[in-house]
């Protein structure tokens, strides 16, 4: 009985540590940390209306956003397999840029919607039609990667199955931009929030409130994000780094809930034998 | 049957732990290293005026989750209540010491300096006179936590060993603060402790070129206002880079720190047998 709860246990510890597929903490706001490189078509250091931004994302981390406690690490080391990677795309356009001239200098705001089209194929014109800003997937076979060309970089990203794709579906979705003036500490920020299109991940999601929207009282959206934007050194394939966290919460399935309740159940009674023997010891 | 127990045991938490986690962080020799980390943070009022003003003191504690280079993972901590808790966590406090009203959507920029005090008794008064800002523990048996109480959460940051201190002699650190809540910041910070085994050599933060001074540590960080009702104020997440050189010592000082490291394993195993009775 004893080792089929510890066998029980550690099933679940290694799938959460290593495995093929990102682990989530069901009913509460969970983090990506992630990382980011990005180009602008209108190339480094400017920023105009109709510039496409695009960029591969590398999912590293989650973690419950309350307590810290993290339930999935990626294992993106090509000489240490299994990978198990949870990288994706994006690809979006400037539909507006402010100037505001501020005792720092000029600060620029973007807002970024939607593409007109994809210079690198990943999404289809049905999926850009739909609103489709970012796509993502897991893998166990590739790692993914920076160093360039763009082109393999984007295949390194979106190789894997595909696990949900996110864009703008709802009014209050947004994403905007912040580039602050050379010589400043901090190039940026990029923040917003966004709904899922297709949904491949096996959840469901509550909304988690995103502030950062021009709506008083802020937005309910699937998943908000807000990361820092800087410039990479010069010479590589990418000009811009991006780190982020993303915040979505998962909503409990009664199959989940049920995986869950006997995991815990397990938990409970091995604990509660421990601190037995604990006191009689 | 107690032995088959004991052998599924370790199995299993070798098998699950001695990929991802060892007991302290790793750093490429002779490279760029990236720490991913995540911050809770404070403001406090110092002189009770009711807003950001100069001498307010911002704190807080923050989780490295990940250190890599050229986008190659070295270590991921697992920061998971239990056996085999792997967390680089600390501590970082600093004093506003200039504030630039800015227009909207913006509200201000602030500059930081080093603190003159601190209220929560990490830094000590050599600390503070060194313009410590930041400490950071490598620990093996309380993994991070926030928003439990803020002297919990700082004891379970920044107990373990001290791996490393950063501070601002001769460094820099700001930030803008938007309507919205969100707070984005970068610096660069010099080592003023180090027990991490490397040499570290100064690097340009790209952001700040030209103007700011070559630095041990650079950054750049983002936060969210989560509103004063909470534990800890603001939360968000940041990237921090240190540039390593290598050093004929190292090799020889890693493979001494995974002997021993293993042996150590060994005793445990010997010591707490968690399910033998």
């Amino acid at each position: 009985m004893k080792i089929m709860q510890v066998a029980l246990l550690c099933a679940g510890a290694i799938g959460g540590q290593v495995w093929a597929a990102p682990v989530f903490q069901i009913g509460v706001d969970n983090n990506l940390g992630f990382q980011s490189v990005a180009n602008n078509s209108g190339g480094p250091n400017q920023i105009a209306v109709g510039d496409l931004y695009y960029g591969v994302i590398n999912v590293q981390d989650i973690a419950n956003t309350a307590t810290g406690t993290t339930s999935w690490n990626a294992n993106n080391v090509s000489s240490n397999p299994p990978i198990d990677s949870f990288s994706g795309y994006f690809v979006t356009q400037v539909t507006s840029v402010t100037a505001t001239s501020t005792p720092l200098g000029t600060i620029y705001t973007a807002q970024l919607g939607v593409a007109s089209s994809d210079p690198n194929g990943v999404f289809s014109a049905a999926e850009l039609s739909a609103g489709t800003m970012m796509k993502l997937y897991t893998d166990t076979s590739t790692a993914y990667t920076t160093g360039g060309p763009v082109a393999t970089d984007i295949a390194h990203a979106t190789d894997g199955n595909f696990w949900a794709s996110l864009g703008f579906a709802q009014s209050g979705d947004h994403w905007g931009l912040v580039i602050t003036p050379t010589g400043f500490a901090a190039t940026g920020s990029t923040y917003g929030g966004l709904d899922f299109i297709n949904n491949n991940s096996g959840l469901t999601w509550n909304k988690v409130l995103d502030t950062t929207c021009d709506v008083s009282g802020g937005c309910m959206v699937s998943m908000k994000f807000a990361s820092t934007f800087s410039q990479a050194t010069a010479g590589g394939a990418w000009q811009t780094n991006i780190n982020d966290p993303a915040t979505l919460q998962p909503v409990p399935l009664p199959a989940a809930g049920w995986l869950m309740g006997s995991g815990l159940l397990a938990l409970v009674r091995l604990s509660s034998k421990r601190k037995n023997r604990a006191t009689t010891d | 049957m107690k032995h088959n127990l004991k052998t599924l045991v370790y199995t299993c938490a070798l098998l699950g732990f001695s990929q991802l986690a060892t007991a302290t962080p790793i750093l490429a020799s002779g490279a760029i290293n990236d720490a991913n980390f995540n911050v809770a943070q404070n403001i406090q009022d110092t002189d009770h005026s009711g807003g950001l003003s100069v001498g307010d003191l911002i704190y807080g504690i923050l989780n490295v989750t990940r250190i890599s280079s050229a986008g190659n993972t070295l270590w991921n901590a697992n920061n998971v209540p239990g056996p085999g808790v792997d967390s680089l966590s600390g501590y970082y406090i600093a004093a506003v010491t200039s504030i630039t009203a800015l227009p909207t959507p913006f509200a201000a920029s602030i500059t930081l300096g080093p603190a003159g005090v601190d209220p929560n008794g990490v830094m000590s008064a050599s600390d503070l006179a060194a313009h410590t800002a930041v400490k950071l523990f490598t620990d093996t048996t309380t993994p991070f936590q926030t928003g439990v109480s803020i002297a919990s959460d700082i004891a379970n940051a920044t107990n373990g060993s001290l791996w490393l201190a950063l501070g601002l002699n001769g460094g820099y650190w700001s930030s803008v603060l938007m309507n919205n809540g969100l707070i984005f910041a970068g610096g660069g910070l010099n080592l003023t402790n180090n027990s991490t085994g490397e040499t570290f050599t100064p690097q340009s933060n790209p952001s700040c070129s030209p103007g700011c001074p070559p630095t041990d540590f650079v950054f750049n960080t983002i936060a969210n206002d989560n509103g004063p009702e909470q534990v800890w104020q603001y939360s968000g997440a940041n990237n921090g880079s240190l540039a390593t050189v290598p050093e004929p010592a190292t090799p020889l000082l890693i493979i001494a720190g995974l002997l021993g490291w293993a042996a150590s394993r060994r005793d445990r195993h010997k010591d707490v047998s968690p399910l033998s009775t």
